[in-house]
């Protein structure tokens, strides 16, 4: 869930920047991502070759701990078989992430202790890998030009990994916007065939509390034909939180201890 | 003079345009590709190409390269041996087109721990390596998961599953296998056994025989079709003159075929074979009829008078070729009929084979003939004897003679019991697909195959597609128990099934390791909150109550408030109890006695039954939910809604069960197999039909597919294609035989020989026990086609020896001409297609093995049968009406036309 928000939030603008070299163009949009909080009302259309639709809706909580490690909560809404699944995952500096599981069905917790892996979220087109990459300091990042994309003025950057082996891809090129400094679109080529796997396309950019922020991303797998559209239906970022949210107690209870 | 020399010019304009139109043909042959596979074969519309194709799309590739990796008498669960495999394993992840490798390294294991479950590899932990008693136990632990998949029984043998992009082309997948043979040859060391094995790489390795097979035998039979004619003519002339229009010949099919992207499959790989051997009796006819005019000449012949000689020896030889070349195109015209693809390409290209083969030869052979002789003849010792070949007017003829004359009766009555000994045989006709089977015993692919079958799960598959009608449906614990259920009966009535991989496994699975600490029908006591963070009431985060002054840089609350006192539950089993009584013993093995399924149960049913009492490490929970109460939960919508919530800890990594992680309408089930024979997939599919029909729910449907049923719908296939094709070269030799001679009798007398030949064919066949499959049936209608020339030949030869003498000549005039020329060419065919037992893979070397039988056996039938009846008829009568036939009066009308 971390890197959903992770990913969601990397594809926030921001205002006008003067920076010309890759570097400094992902450093300065990575930056906004330093919100102290975020709460999103998301849903998932999954749209198959057929365009056949099926819908996935969660609400995801996070926020940044004193140590400036992230805390994430996320709750399945839809389809109703899932209804209150909930995900509690604690980002660790030293050590892998813990993360914790609620099945209402069970009115159980379990501690998830999982191995990474490329695979794709709840059968959409964003993989938990492509996701956990998007910090400015994994990647090498070149301006490649200029261009206007959906008729707005971008930087063109390629993003390779400093690390190519534990990378989920071999390449990303971002089109960010000139002005609001949101990436408006972002091609992914894969690991393996280094061809071009998905293209994630950002639109109706609206400024939510001062932060550029796109309400909906369409990611296509260019192979199937398969494509995932995100909307955002309600965000809100560094708003005070309670941390109780955070815990298994209200993973398990859904109740915040007083 | 002019004339002279405006027709070498001509001549040589046409030489060199067909060279030039055969160099241009020669470019693209570089492009042809060999498509070894058996699933070339499928028919489009055919279901289970569909179903196949549904899976690929769905589920990906399912045909894995499977590499095996064996420790001589020891364990391979040592560091040493596991640093290797992790080696192999990273080398095959970083190939190109490779999607995912599954390897003991790798694999994930699922277990209930301390704080919850993990997810990890099998052989390593959240603090790395394991020690190998650890390991052990926990393949022993899901030993239907791993057991043969990833390592065999004994823990010797590793495999490594190796999953590729559906969508590759043959070029890549060629590629891919061989980055694959060499990374795997890098860890070549006397103490590993490694191997390659799998569907795909068997058909790779078929792609490659077929290769090497064509640059071996192809050169081969284009050696002894030289020889042949050599023998025939000894002179370089009589080599080369009938020689290049076949090469010609050969040239123009391959290129055409690389032009129009056809592929090399493992029969169109017969083609230039088939028209270097079929195509060289043409070219052999006109030059030997050459040849007799020209040596009949005591004194010196210009070039002028070759010309006429060549233009009359054409006239006369002209009706027989063509008409042979009609025949033989009617063997394999009749593979028009069959439902297979590369059969129809096959009797395609072999049809434009031998029409190309006589245009050529008419085309380039007498402008070639007219050069070699443009300074005249002078006639040698050397070219006195043509009868160089074949037999001498000898005793072999004499005994002929004398069958025909004197035991025509006995001859018939034993024909008559062949017949019906042929026919007694037809049921006992095998057929058979396995792959496996083209490749000698002794090849290391069919080793690999061998040991795939025996040490581990094997390498035959089928697969199960459910499809159900609503989203989500297939999440249904009903249905999920009803694979359960199935699983274990296919099992039991098949001793074959090693092993069968569905969603059920993965419930079972995480059911267990997600209960290890409950309590079965315990319920519990709070009620679940459903959470809205975006409402605004009750645990709204934005509601009042939340926003309170508890901000996040306030006090921080403690993450793991209540894990302890779920964990605590591990010591609450009421199982722990130590210092049992006797009675309480007793008791307690009661109870395990009656949680085992079975009335006579194994010392491990009876452990099992014991864990039940305990749920020792989830035991009680080893199912699929079925009873909602022992969940604490209500309705069977309930347990599905509990389903659900299960899968999602399985998502992504349940591809190859489910087409959705959450919602999924279509299922997988996979059953592997180590046996591939006709009956135990007919004994399989029979099981999955008789089932499923049964079980289906209402609205939902079924198909199977997997690689294995290929085989199994293709044998089917086959079959019906050999008798339709059978049928549509008698009958279309029949009308041949009937037009030419204006009498259906004749047509049936035609027949006869041909009829025997295939009778020999079946008896062949039946004895050694050959099977007939893709290639190996192709021998009975191109038996017809060939065979049915030389039983035109005698009935042309007799029809014209009885118009001109008595009818005790008839036979030994016949034999000494016509006989001697149809077993010399049964004999050139008959030799040029033995070559074919050279052939890397088996059926290539049955198909020419038994052509080359039936051409002998067509050759003397035609030569015995056929005059033992005509001399038991009125032959005048016979032949009366049709002293000319209708296409010989159809020729003349047309020469007049011309000449008019």
């Amino acid at each position: 869930m971390k890197k959903m928000i992770l990913f969601s939030i990397f594809l926030i603008g921001m205002t006008e920047l003067w920076a010309i070299t890759g570097q400094e163009i992902m450093d300065r949009s990575i930056d906004i991502q330093e919100t102290k909080s975020a709460a999103m009302d998301i849903q998932m259309d999954l749209v198959d070759d057929n365009g056949d639709v099926s819908n996935r809706r969660l609400q995801i909580l996070s926020m940044q701990d004193n140590a400036g490690q992230n805390r994430t909560i996320a709750v399945f809404m839809s389809p109703a078989n899932i209804k209150n699944t909930r995900f509690l995952i604690i980002e660790n500096s030293d050590r892998s992430d813990d993360q914790w599981i609620y099945l209402p069905s069970l009115k159980k917790m379990k501690r998830i202790a999982a191995s990474d892996n490329d695979s794709s979220f709840m059968g959409s087109d964003f993989t938990y890998g492509d996701m956990s990459d998007m910090k400015a300091d994994k990647d090498s990042h070149t301006l490649l030009r200029e261009e206007k994309y959906n008729g707005r003025d971008c930087y063109v950057v390629e993003s390779l990994p400093l690390d190519p082996e534990s990378a989920s891809r071999s390449k990303l090129i971002s089109w960010i916007d000139k002005e609001r400094f949101v990436p408006i679109k972002v091609e992914f080529y894969d690991k393996r065939f280094k061809k071009l796997d998905r293209t994630a396309v950002s639109e109706n950019i609206t400024l939510v509390n001062e932060i550029w922020t796109p309400l909906s991303v369409t990611m296509t797998t260019h192979s199937t034909g398969h494509k995932t559209i995100l909307l955002i239906k309600q965000v809100k970022y560094n708003i005070p939180m309670n941390p109780g949210y955070f815990s298994t107690n209200f993973l398990k209870t859904g109740r915040v201890s007083q | 003079m002019k004339i002279y020399k405006f027709g070498k010019i001509r001549d040589i304009l046409i030489i060199a345009a067909v060279f030039a139109v055969t160099l241009l043909s020669i470019i693209p042959i570089g492009n042809l590709t060999i498509d070894g596979s058996i699933k070339a074969f499928m028919p489009d519309g055919e279901e289970v190409a569909v179903t196949n194709n549904l899976i690929e799309d769905e589920f990906g590739s399912i045909d894995p390269i499977l590499v095996s990796m064996e420790i001589n008498d020891e364990t391979i669960l040592q560091e040493e041996y596991l640093t290797v495999l992790k080696g192999v394993t990273s080398g095959i992840e970083s190939i190109p087109l490779v999607l995912e490798v599954i390897s003991p390294v790798n694999v994930d294991y699922i277990e209930s721990s301390d704080s919850g479950i993990s997810i990890v590899p099998l052989m390593s932990d959240s603090e790395g390596d394991m020690d190998i008693s650890k390991i052990k136990d926990r393949i022993l632990s899901w030993k239907d998961t791993y057991v043969g998949t990833v390592i065999s029984r004994d823990t010797r043998l590793a495999q490594i599953i190796v999953r590729y992009a559906d969508n590759i082309s043959p070029d890549e997948r060629n590629k891919l296998f061989n980055q694959v043979k060499s990374l795997v040859n890098e860890y070549e060391d006397p103490r590993w056994n490694i191997s390659i094995a799998g569907r795909a790489v068997m058909e790779e390795e078929v792609s490659n025989y077929v290769a090497k097979d064509l640059l071996l035998i192809l050169p081969l039979v284009a050696l002894i079709v030289l020889i042949v004619f050599f023998i025939s003519f000894r002179r370089w002339e009589g080599v080369l003159l009938p020689f290049i229009p076949l090469a010609v010949t050969v040239a123009w099919i391959v290129g055409g075929m690389a032009i129009f992207n056809m592929q090399i499959t493992l029969v169109s790989f017969l083609v230039p074979i088939l028209i270097l051997v079929v195509g060289s009796a043409y070219s052999i006819h006109i030059l030997s009829h050459f040849y007799e005019e020209l040596f009949q000449n005591k004194e010196f012949v210009d070039s002028v008078e070759i010309s006429k000689i060549l233009k009359r020896s054409i006239r006369e030889v002209r009706l027989s070729v063509i008409l042979a070349g009609i025949t033989t195109a009617v063997g394999f015209l009749s593979f028009f009929t069959s439902p297979l693809g590369p059969l129809r390409v096959f009797g395609l290209l072999c049809t434009i084979g031998v029409f190309v083969s006589l245009l050529v030869v008419f085309l380039i052979m007498p402008p070639m003939i007219r050069l070699r002789f443009s300074r005249g003849w002078t006639p040698s010792k050397s070219n006195v004897n043509m009868e160089v070949a074949g037999f001498k007017k000898g005793d072999f003829f004499r005994f002929l003679k004398w069958v025909v004359e004197t035991k025509s009766g006995v001859l018939l009555i034993l024909v008559i019991i062949f017949f019906l000994f042929a026919g007694f045989q037809i049921p006992h006709l095998q057929t058979g697909l396995n792959m496996i089977e083209a490749f000698k015993p002794s090849s290391k692919v069919f080793q690999d195959y061998e040991m795939m079958n025996t040490r581990m799960n094997g390498t035959g598959v089928v697969n199960i597609l459910f499809e159900s009608p609503e989203r989500g449906d297939i999440v249904d614990s009903g249905f999920i128990r009803k694979i359960d259920k199935f699983s274990s009966y296919i099992k039991e009535d098949n001793p074959s099934v090693t092993s069968i991989q569905s969603i059920s496994q993965f419930i079972k699975q995480i059911n267990k390791v997600m209960n290890s600490d409950s309590i079965p029908y315990a319920k519990d006591s709070y009620e679940d909150v459903s959470i809205d963070f975006f409402s605004d009431s009750g645990n709204g985060f934005f509601s009042e109550e939340s926003e309170d002054d508890q901000t996040i840089f306030s006090q921080e609350e403690a993450v793991f408030t209540d894990e302890n006192s779920l964990l605590d539950n591990d010591g609450e089993n009421y199982g722990s109890e130590q210092g049992l009584s006797y009675t309480q013993i007793a008791g307690l093995l009661k109870e395990a006695l009656l949680n085992t399924e079975t009335s006579d149960p194994s010392a491990e049913d009876l452990i099992r039954g014991f864990n039940i009492i305990n749920n020792y490490a989830g035991a009680a929970y080893d199912e699929i939910p079925v009873d909602p109460a022992k969940y604490g939960l209500e309705t069977e919508e309930d347990l599905n809604a509990l389903l659900s919530q299960y899968l999602i800890l399985g998502a992504g990594n349940l591809e190859m069960v489910i087409n959705d992680d959450l919602e999924p309408d279509r299922t997988l089930i996979t059953i592997q197999l180590n046996d591939e024979s006709k009956e135990t997939l007919g004994n399989v599919l029979t099981h999955i039909h008789t089932f499923w029909d049964r079980e289906i729910p209402s609205g939902w449907s079924y198909s199977v597919g997997g690689s294995s049923t290929i085989y199994y719908i293709l044998d089917k296939h086959i079959l019906h294609s050999q008798y339709f094709s059978i049928l549509g070269a008698l009958f279309l030799v029949w009308l041949i035989i009937t037009f030419i001679f204006r009498s259906a009798r004749v047509g049936l007398i035609g027949l006869i020989p041909i009829i025997f030949s295939l009778g020999g064919l079946i008896i062949a066949f039946v004895v050694t026990g050959v099977k007939l499959d893709t290639v190996t049936s192709l021998t009975a209608a191109i038996t017809i086609g060939v065979g049915a020339d030389y039983a035109i030949h005698v009935l042309v030869a007799y029809r014209r020896l009885a118009s001109k003498m008595d009818k005790k000549d008839i036979l030994f005039q016949l034999y000494s001409t016509t006989g001697r020329a149809i077993l010399l060419n049964a004999l050139s065919v008959g030799i040029g297609f033995l070559a074919l037992v050279l052939a890397h893979l088996i059926p290539i070397g049955v198909f020419g093995s038994m052509f080359a039988l039936s051409m002998g056996i067509s050759s003397l039938a035609s030569l015995i049968l056929i005059p033992a009846v005509l001399t038991r008829l009125d032959v005048e009568k016979l032949f009366k009406q049709n002293k000319k036939s209708i296409l010989d009066k159809y020729l003349l009308e047309f020469r007049k036309r011309l000449k008019g």
